[in-house]
């Protein structure tokens, strides 16, 4: 046999050793076996952490108002790690010697496991947390999961080079960006983002917004921006500049659709009101799930089983990893028809209204005017009208939701690094200097919206006039 | 208690010229307030900036909407990063009942510090106070990377100690 048929013989066998998995979006995602780290991936992929991600939803209750939005985190990971080995295509093609192979296998399998932490319902889970004073967020848990002595991840990340399971865990952990290989998880052009916008648009079947993916890759480039939060201080210490992705001039046009694409996603699906009233409805029936928990007569209060997953992490002490994995979307879906027969009324009623999608009503303040005076003087009538049902959770407010052109849940600034660039002379500047469309899109929204679990508040909401008391 | 846009008024109206540059300062000041013992009533969860309040954003928005306070945009010079500037529109000035009227030296002090010093300064107080963590000065640096390097966080961590607040200053 020539030298020539020995590789293509090797060529034939590691293409029938490669495993591909085909993608609605992405088409054909292959896992070239010729390469050490995406054998790695594979078989990352294959593991109960990773294979938990099946059963929680990208969107979470987003499916009850966007029926077909049923894409799993399992899914929308992949497409990250694909998205991930383009975004290093990048890096190389920038860098060209001075690419670090080995910091990029770490940005990609961080690529892959960056949503393995996510709870039930993800940000649901997290704020009914929050709101019984745990602070750990989902990040934390991935890392945990990455580092867990006992789980299946690590093994295979330290098989693959000794140290590996920390600088993977470490990339994620970082607040701050240290290098250009960070970009891949956490930039304005980070994988997670470039997968979710084009996944979600896709199942959501929002026609409005395109990404112009391809083009957008093809006028990537690196530049350094300053990590100093932006104030009148010229933003030029030395120390404080990291390399990130920024866009060629010629990709302006592609970059504000892109922009545009989110905002649109944001204001139309992420924070649609009954969307946000289910994730509400969600949150209040886990919150009195945890509370009854620990009580006496927690099996019959809750409907459900005493080693039921849900019962074991919120005993006391129960907060373990180990139960963490036990918990996903099925499993809190799974037990609505156990908890439809609770004795306490209250997670009665949530899981028999969540089952049957009887939602509490919505109400939008915009619906007032978009006069933001007038719209924060009704707000103000509604909560003292309300003063005792808000307390009791049958009106619940909605503020948390922020729209402008970086929209976050919770509405802090966002970070420099996460703000898109185009290079100007060769200088990157925030987008909002260079384009009219997206500086009208700065000023920042946060939406109210109130929910009522009688139909008969919100229309008495819809009439309140400012001379009139509290309701008894 | 005032209104929560009224305090936001009242500390952009102790600040020089009445003018305060930036949100996460305004978010930071009015922590570090809130720490020496003035009672705004914000509540804090941690983000990337350090500790942040909704209450409060959501309060400068209301304070925009009730035409207390402009917001005007400009662009750092470097790169381009937007950022706010909040003045007053009436130009009347804190009220003498303010809550806050006796911490106008503090405000004056943090409205012309760096901004991450004052990142720092809130960070290392909300991880010692807040978070418990006891291996604060790691965690910082954890956390905040670069930003803690080249004097920032000693800056910091002087700072606190001129306003006699943990972990510069043991308050047990």
């Amino acid at each position: 046999m020539d030298v020539n048929q020995l590789a293509m013989n090797f060529m034939n066998n590691s293409r029938q050793a490669s495993k591909r998995i085909r993608d609605a979006v992405h088409g054909l995602i292959v896992f070239d076996h010729s390469k050490e780290i995406e054998k790695l991936a594979w078989k990352l992929v294959g593991t109960r952490e990773f294979q938990r991600l099946r059963r929680i939803r990208q969107l979470g209750v987003s499916e009850l108002t966007f029926p077909s939005a049923v894409h799993t985190r399992f899914v929308h990971s992949i497409g990250v790690f694909h998205i991930a080995r383009k975004l290093i295509e990048v890096i190389q093609r920038e860098l060209a010697s001075d690419f670090q192979g080995e910091r990029a296998e770490v940005a990609l399998i961080a690529a892959l496991l960056h949503d393995l932490g996510h709870g039930p319902f993800s940000h649901v889970f997290e704020a009914v947390q929050q709101s019984r004073g745990v602070v750990k967020r989902h990040e934390q848990w991935t890392a945990e999961l990455i580092r867990n002595p006992d789980g299946e991840i690590k093994p295979l990340l330290e098989e693959h080079r000794p140290g590996f399971t920390a600088d993977v865990a470490e990339l994620l952990e970082a607040e701050n960006p240290v290098d250009i290989y960070h970009a891949v998880v956490s930039s304005s052009f980070d994988a997670d983002r470039l997968e979710y916008l084009q996944r979600d648009r896709f199942m959501t079947g929002s026609g409005a917004g395109a990404i112009d993916f391809d083009w957008l890759m093809d006028n990537l480039r690196v530049a350094e921006v300053s990590l100093e939060a932006p104030d009148e201080d010229d933003g030029e210490d030395e120390d404080l500049k990291v390399p990130t992705f920024c866009l060629a001039m010629k990709a302006l046009p592609a970059a504000e659709q892109f922009l545009l694409a989110r905002n649109t996603l944001h204001e139309q699906v992420y924070f649609h009101k009954t969307t946000r009233c289910a994730q509400k409805m969600v949150g209040k029936l886990l919150r009195r799930i945890a509370k009854l928990a620990t009580g006496a007569e927690a099996a019959r209060e809750t409907g459900l089983p005493l080693n039921h997953p849900l019962l074991q992490f919120y005993q006391k002490g129960g907060e373990t990893l180990a139960a963490y994995l036990d918990l996903d979307d099925s499993v809190v879906l799974g037990a609505l028809s156990l908890m439809a027969h609770a004795r306490d009324a209250l997670v009665q009623d949530l899981a028999q209204r969540i089952q049957s999608r009887r939602l509490y009503k919505t109400m939008d303040v915009g619906e007032f005017g978009s006069d933001p005076g007038r719209q924060a003087q009704k707000v103000r009538d509604i909560e003292q009208y309300f003063v005792q049902a808000i307390q009791n959770e049958s009106v619940i407010k909605d503020d948390e939701a922020a729209l402008n052109i970086y929209s976050v849940i919770g509405g802090d600034e966002e970070r420099i690094h996460k703000r898109l660039h185009i290079l100007d002379a060769r200088k990157p500047k925030e987008i909002s200097e260079l384009s009219p469309i997206i500086k009208a899109l700065n000023d920042k929204k946060m939406p109210i919206r109130f929910f009522f679990e009688k139909q008969e508040d919100r229309d008495q909401a819809r009439t309140i006039r400012r001379e009139r008391h509290a309701k008894p | 208690m005032q209104n929560r846009e009224q305090l936001v008024a009242d500390i952009i109206a102790l600040a020089p010229e009445q003018k305060l540059v930036s949100r996460v300062r305004l978010q930071k000041i009015a922590y570090l307030l809130e720490q020496m013992g003035c009672d705004l009533g914000f509540e804090y969860s941690y983000h990337h900036y350090g500790p942040f309040s909704h209450d409060l954003d959501r309060a400068i928005l209301d304070a925009k909407a009730f035409g207390l306070v402009k917001e005007v945009v400009a662009n750092r010079k470097s790169d381009g990063a937007s950022y706010s500037i909040f003045e007053l529109t009436g130009g009347n000035g804190a009220s003498e009942s303010s809550t806050i009227s006796s911490f106008k030296n503090q405000i004056q002090r943090f409205a012309k510090s760096n901004i991450t010093v004052l990142e720092l300064a809130a960070t290392a107080n909300w991880l010692a106070e807040y978070e418990k963590v006891e291996d604060w000065g790691k965690e910082i640096v954890k956390r905040k990377g670069v930003k803690t390097k080249n004097n920032r966080l000693a800056n910091a961590l002087d700072l606190l100690r001129e306003l006699h607040l943990p972990p510069a200053v043991n308050t047990q």
